[in-house]
């Protein structure tokens, strides 16, 4: 098992070692930043065949959760555990649920120093809150409270479907465990925030059944999978009602909505950048 | 006292060690008192109850899981079916636990499904659920229990991820937890507002905390008739 480590440490140290050379040109946010992306960059065809290494999978999981953080950090108002504020100026959140985002804030915060912590020399340079346009090019402006809780819901489930897209490609059972605990509790934070904005926890389609119209949809992010340079995220909808070859049909007990709702989807990575490129600075390649 | 109970041995002598345990403290924190009792209280067990998991291949987990879906969609079963429902909880409280049984019961009919239709001579047989020792006419009763086998189960699949080998199995594991994580999060909301989760289930780096099966089967068996248990020697 040691060995297994090693290797898939060494492995993925020479790949992102690899990349940042091939990718050391100057962009928008100066080098630090371009470097930060790269694990988003890794490469959706090798991720299509299920090829990426441990290393690029938490990395990939780190970005998001920068992403996460870097949102919480900005727009829950309170003492930051975090030493940069950003410009913008914080959602005005009830008190009676300003302990459920402060909660979810620090449990972000504490996701980014645990996978940076793991990954320790191969993790990705850290992502700054200027690295991110939560206003995804003035679509958004989340200082708007009801703006924020619908993004914050779209991050979060998100995040949700993105770390179960890469669990059947994590490698070592200790990663997998700690991806899927992290998994788990992303889980919680959705469907809390689900039900501060008036809606199940669970998600029962996809997503055609939130009121959240343009230019503040976030229905993309319940949908099927979509192509990304040329490749194509197999994904299913939130809707999908089979399960392994099996497909569940209505009983007494249970109807349709409820059978959605029982199992909830991934997405691959070329859906995830899609959906998260509108916020960062440059976009994810 | 008790004596309904008496003759069938381990479970008798595990519901009252639970029970001491207090209602509040949960089955999790029972768990690791109880295991040091396994020896003793397996003693007098009816071997034809004893329903062994083996860890050794996929079925096994999923016989694993399935044993735990039918726990929770027996319990919420009950739990929707009691004539003090509509009393003890407000109409959201109601459809949220309606709904819960109702996704429970499709985890459970799914799994039968699935390892019926995989390898249909493994499956384990359909659990008897004991839920004598629980007042389903009190709310926070109900809740604090509903949220113990939320975040066991939780901490269930967490912990059985990697024992599983076929990444198809280990993603329709994951579809799965994050929908008993949700369940977890509104559940404890409902007790203490804001609250996504137990006291301690979530640790000091934002992690959810992986149960091991013996802890969760230990655990879970508090609640059936039959004792489950993890056959030795499969790395488990």
């Amino acid at each position: 098992m040691e060995t297994n480590i090693l290797s898939v440490l060494e492995h993925g140290a020479e790949a992102v070692e690899s990349r940042r050379n091939a990718l050391a040109f100057v962009g928008k946010l100066g080098a630090g930043a371009i470097l930060s992306m790269l694990p988003f960059g890794l490469a959706d065809e090798a991720m299509a065949q299920s090829a990426g290494s441990d290393i690029d999978i938490l990395n990939y999981a780190l970005t998001l959760e920068y992403l996460e953080g870097s949102f919480y950090n900005q727009f829950v108002p309170g003492t930051l555990p975090v030493p940069t504020p950003g410009p913008y100026t914080p959602a005005t959140i009830p008190a009676a649920v300003l302990p459920l985002f402060q909660k979810i804030r620090a449990d972000e915060a504490k996701h980014v120093a645990f996978l940076a912590g793991v990954l320790g020399s191969n993790a990705i340079a850290p992502l700054p809150n200027t690295a991110f346009d939560f206003t995804a090019g003035g679509m958004f402006m989340p200082s708007d409270y009801q703006t924020f809780l619908i993004l914050s819901q779209g991050f979060e489930d998100t995040g949700v479907r993105a770390y179960k897209g890469q669990a059947g490609n994590i490698t070592n059972p200790v990663y997998l465990t700690a991806a899927l605990n992290i998994h788990s509790v992303e889980a919680r934070h959705a469907a809390a925030v689900r039900k501060v904005r008036g809606l199940n926890g669970w998600i029962p389609g996809d997503g055609t059944d939130l009121a959240d119209g343009p230019p503040q949809s976030i229905r993309p992010v319940y949908q099927g999978g979509q192509t990304r340079n040329g490749v194509t995220d197999p994904s299913l909808a939130e809707s999908n009602m089979t399960q392994g070859g099996i497909t569940i049909s209505p009983t007494d007990k249970y109807d349709a909505r409820q059978i959605q709702e029982s199992f909830d989807e991934p997405l691959g990575t070329a859906t995830v950048k899609n959906i998260a490129d509108p916020f960062v600075i440059p976009d994810l390649g | 006292m008790e004596s309904l109970f008496t003759q069938a041995g381990a479970p008798a002598s595990r519901r009252d060690f639970f029970k001491r345990a207090g209602a509040g403290v949960g089955v999790l924190a029972a768990a690791s008192t109880l295991q040091a009792c396994d020896s003793t209280d397996d003693t007098g067990t009816n071997p034809s109850a004893n329903i062994e998991l083996d860890f050794s291949n996929d079925v096994g987990v999923l016989n694993y899981a399935y044993a735990l879906e039918q726990l929770e969609a027996a319990f919420y079963a009950k739990v929707i079916s009691e004539p003090s429902f509509t009393s003890i909880f407000n109409a959201d409280e109601q459809a949220i636990l309606r709904d819960i049984a109702a996704h429970e019961a499709v985890h459970a009919d799914f799994f039968k499904a699935a390892i019926t239709s995989a390898a249909a001579s493994q499956i384990i047989p359909g659990l008897t659920p004991d839920f004598s020792e629980v007042n389903f006419g009190v709310r926070g009763t109900v809740l604090t229990l509903a949220r113990t086998f939320e975040d066991l189960g939780v901490s269930a699949y967490n912990g059985a991820g990697k024992f599983i080998t076929n990444k198809e199995y280990l993603l329709i594991a994951g579809k799965i937890v994050s929908v008993e994580a949700r369940h977890a999060s509104i559940i404890s909301g409902l007790i203490t507002p804001n609250a996504i989760a137990a006291p301690g289930q979530i640790d000091a780096n934002g992690l959810d905390k992986a149960n091991t099966p013996r802890a969760v089967v230990t655990a879970a068996n508090a609640y059936i008739e039959e004792t489950l248990s993890i056959k030795p020697g499969t790395g488990v």
